[in-house]
């Protein structure tokens, strides 16, 4: 006997909405009879779905579900769904009604549903990360470049919850008014709306659905920066205040200071153990591997034994606990020594944790983006890079240099000459374009020799010396008869004629002086040139001679594959 | 019995030959048809309606694509000058065949504007059209005054229907070219971005391969013999 599925065959295929859909127009179609989608959408697919449920429900064809809905009630009759049952043509009418008022409401559901499908999927289409309802997508366009640049892909949250939406201060079901709340101003309206608990306090509570958070009114616009060790800070705040307390408690009538051993943990001992924290010491050079504590005397062998009896005993008298109370050694065993395991101490320890960071890489060497080729590009250069480029020959002697040698001589030892010129110093210390006498002047007057006076020396000096002496010259040279007047002549003549003289001395050894300047100068400036050309020269043979003798064999030498 | 044969032939033939042309003749005459002509039925009416929007839209999508094939599209404000809408078109001014004329003034223009108004117009054309016909009783089958006026009545139910879902399938074509008009020339920006960042990738794979070689030439390249 075999049995037929009646549902399977009552109805058509699928959904008549899936025979002509988003895909075919912009995937297969590249966009053509777009308006024939959307027409078939509106006209034709809540019509032929709805039919398709219709007949699904009552069990026939969509052929027999049309004819009923036309009015006939014969499909209602040989339905296979009521074989068996006696129907009369009162019941097979009321069942043809309900089956005309279901169509409706089916219908009804399914325009419904093509007009939200119309609204909404030409906006989402092309940018839903889904290729097969367009022939693009420009969010699969987004992928693949994040996969060029990137190499892994982020995951896409189209569709998906907006990540971003605790961050954002505007709720975007919130008024629009709202909004300009968060505009800045002297007076921000967001705070008048909040309950303020206090006028003094700057504390208040924000109602966020159900919720009342407390919130904090800042002074000024300015967020807070997440401080990620305040919460932890915080908490260890509480829990030493609560020590602090208990302790106190300790300390007080009934309690003591030492209670079966244990010190007590005041403040006093807060400043030693800053003491102590200061004075921490790294483990000895070589000996990380072997047991060690802070303050345990070194025995002098270059090993530690922190685990004697001794060392224990002045661990205990010296060492205080951070939680307050000194460690407890238990000596289990008959002998205490550095690797008995039956010594227990409850401490607490300072570590001082540093993390070292290395960025691998993760991606596979075939991996191939523009990140990844940076990437590999960066390491490879590294690798390069770390090593001196400079080709050498294996050393065979103890601090030989790995340099290439020529030698030719007993001694295997050759001194490898690069012709570099001596700099010489700058000639600042040379005065140019100063006049001698004014030198002379800054110099005695800066010092003030012995006889300053007597050896002042300006320009009008020559003239002054030429008129005494032409003067005294005269009157003891002068012929008997000679009148004073005749006199003052002669020596005003003879003045005249000195300081003139004198005067063009001192021009001429000025000028003199000046051009014997520019000279000095001048010979500097080209002793300079000359050896900055000779520092050339010095250089382009040097890269001559790398071009010829180390190049040239560095590329003769094979690859190393 | 051949005779039978040949005669069943002959009128196969005759039949087929008939048929063809009977075919052709109506296919050429339903190419032309609008549906602004006159004594049509209400029903083909609907159908060279509806078939004159799809080729408009068919034929603005292939000038949207045709336009940005184009590389220069992006660069070349002339080129673009269609994908715009005209300067000289005053919305609030102009009567809607105005618009149409200017959108249609420097060929075929395909913006998101000029598309829906082109087919708007179309629209109140088909709305104009079926509003003339609505009332009329000649294209009516029935041979009894009340079966034509029964027959009115269901074509006046049918126009009234038809024009509301044309307005909705108007209105849901444009929003979806015009998703598409947005959406296609970034998508084809991007394939240019994702072109040059391919390119890009293979360079600088070509200088990794090459930086490979580095390390071979200059690490343990020493030799025991100064040679």
């Amino acid at each position: 006997m075999i049995s037929v599925d009646v549902a399977e065959i009552a109805h058509g295929d699928g959904a008549a909405s899936d025979s002509f859909s988003w895909s075919d127009v912009f995937d297969l179609a590249d966009g053509m009879d777009l308006y024939l989608l959307i027409y078939k959408k509106t006209m034709e697919y809540p019509d032929k779905d709805a039919l398709r449920d219709l007949a699904a429900n009552y069990g026939m064809t969509t052929a027999e579900a049309q004819a009923v809905l036309d009015g006939s009630v014969t499909p209602i009759f040989n339905s296979p769904d009521r074989k068996g049952t006696v129907l009369t043509m009162e019941d097979a009418m009321i069942v043809l009604k309900d089956a005309q008022e279901d169509f409706k409401d089916i219908k009804e559901l399914y325009d419904i549903k093509q007009e939200v499908d119309m609204a909404i999927k030409p906006s989402e289409i092309f940018a839903n990360g889904d290729l097969s309802d367009s022939g693009f997508d420009l969010i699969h366009d987004l992928d693949t470049i994040e996969k060029i640049l990137f190499f892994n892909e982020t995951a896409s949250t189209v569709g998906g919850d907006f990540v971003g939406a605790l961050d954002s201060p505007n709720n975007a079901t919130e008024r629009d008014e709202t909004f300009d709340d968060y505009v800045y101003s002297d007076t921000p309206v967001a705070i008048d709306r909040l309950a303020l608990t206090s006028e003094k306090d700057a504390a208040a509570v924000l109602q966020i659905g159900d919720e009342e958070v407390p919130v904090e009114i800042l002074e000024e616009d300015v967020c807070i920066s997440d401080d990620p060790t305040k919460d932890a800070i915080d908490q260890f705040e509480e829990e030493e205040a609560d020590r602090d307390v208990a302790d106190d408690g300790n300390n007080g009538p009934g309690g003591g200071d030492d209670v079966n051993g244990i010190v007590g943990f005041d403040e006093d001992d807060d400043e030693d153990l800053e003491e102590e924290e200061e004075e921490l010491q790294a483990a000895p050079a070589g000996a990380w591997g072997s047991p060690w504590c802070p303050g345990f005397p070194d025995t002098g062998s270059g090993s530690v034994n922190n685990f004697s009896k001794e060392g224990v005993g002045d661990f205990i008298d010296n060492f205080k606990s951070l939680g307050g109370s000194p460690p407890a050694p238990q000596f289990v065993g008959a002998s205490a020594r550095a690797d008995n395991e039956y010594v227990q101490a409850t401490a607490a320890v300072c570590l001082s944790v540093q993390l070292i960071r290395e960025t691998l890489s993760s991606y596979n060497p075939g991996d191939s983006c523009i990140q990844c080729e940076i990437e590999k590009i960066n390491k490879l250069m590294e690798k390069t890079l770390s090593h001196s480029l400079i080709p050498g020959k294996a050393t065979g002697n103890l601090l030989e240099s790995a340099k290439c040698k020529k030698t030719g001589s007993l001694l295997n030892i050759q001194f490898i000459t690069i012709w570099n010129p001596i700099p010489t110093p700058a000639n600042d210390e040379l005065i140019f374009g100063k006049n001698i006498f004014d030198e002379w002047n800054d110099f005695a007057n800066r010092y003030q020799p012995v006889l300053l006076q007597e050896i002042q020396f300006t320009d009008d000096d020559a003239a002054n010396t030429g008129v005494e002496g032409a003067s005294e010259f005269i009157r003891s040279n002068a012929p008997s008869g000679s009148s004073q007047i005749d006199i003052l002549n002669q020596v005003q003549e003879t003045s005249d004629s000195y300081a003139a003289k004198a005067a063009q001395q001192v021009k001429t050894y000025k000028s003199g002086d000046t051009g014997t300047n520019q000279m000095l100068y001048l010979r500097n400036v080209l002793l300079e040139m000359r050896d900055m050309n000779n520092l050339f020269k010095s250089f382009r043979d040097l890269y001559g001679k790398i071009n010829t003798e180390a190049i040239a064999k560095i590329k003769e030498k094979p690859n190393v594959p | 019995m051949i005779k039978r044969i040949i005669i069943s032939l002959l009128v196969a033939l005759i039949t087929n030959t008939v048929l063809y042309g009977s075919y052709t003749i109506y296919a050429d005459n339903n190419r032309s048809l609008s549906f602004r002509d006159s004594d049509l039925h209400y029903k083909i009416i609907f159908d060279l309606y509806h078939q004159e929007m799809n080729d408009l839209f068919n034929d603005k999508i292939d000038a949207l694509k045709e336009l940005l094939e184009d590389d220069a599209f992006m660069k070349d404000l002339k080129k673009r000058k269609n994908f715009l809408v005209p300067e000289n078109i005053e919305k609030e001014k102009d009567s809607l065949l105005t618009i149409v004329q200017k959108c249609e003034e420097n060929g075929e223009n395909i913006s998101s504007y000029c598309v829906s108004m082109e087919a708007l117009y179309i629209y109140l054309e088909f709305v104009r059209q079926v509003e003339s016909i609505k009332d009329s009783l000649h294209d009516g089958s029935s041979s009894s005054i009340q079966g034509r006026i029964d027959e009115l009545i269901v074509k006046g139910n049918a126009i009234e229907k038809e024009v509301d879902k044309s307005k909705a399938i108007m209105e849901g074509t444009v929003a979806a070219y015009n998703e598409f008009a947005i959406a296609y020339p970034l998508h084809r920006k991007y394939q240019e971005i994702i072109e040059n960042l391919v390119k890009y990738k293979l360079s600088l794979k070509d200088i990794r391969k090459e930086v490979m070689l580095f390390p071979s030439k200059f690490i343990d390249s020493t030799s025991s013999q100064c040679q």
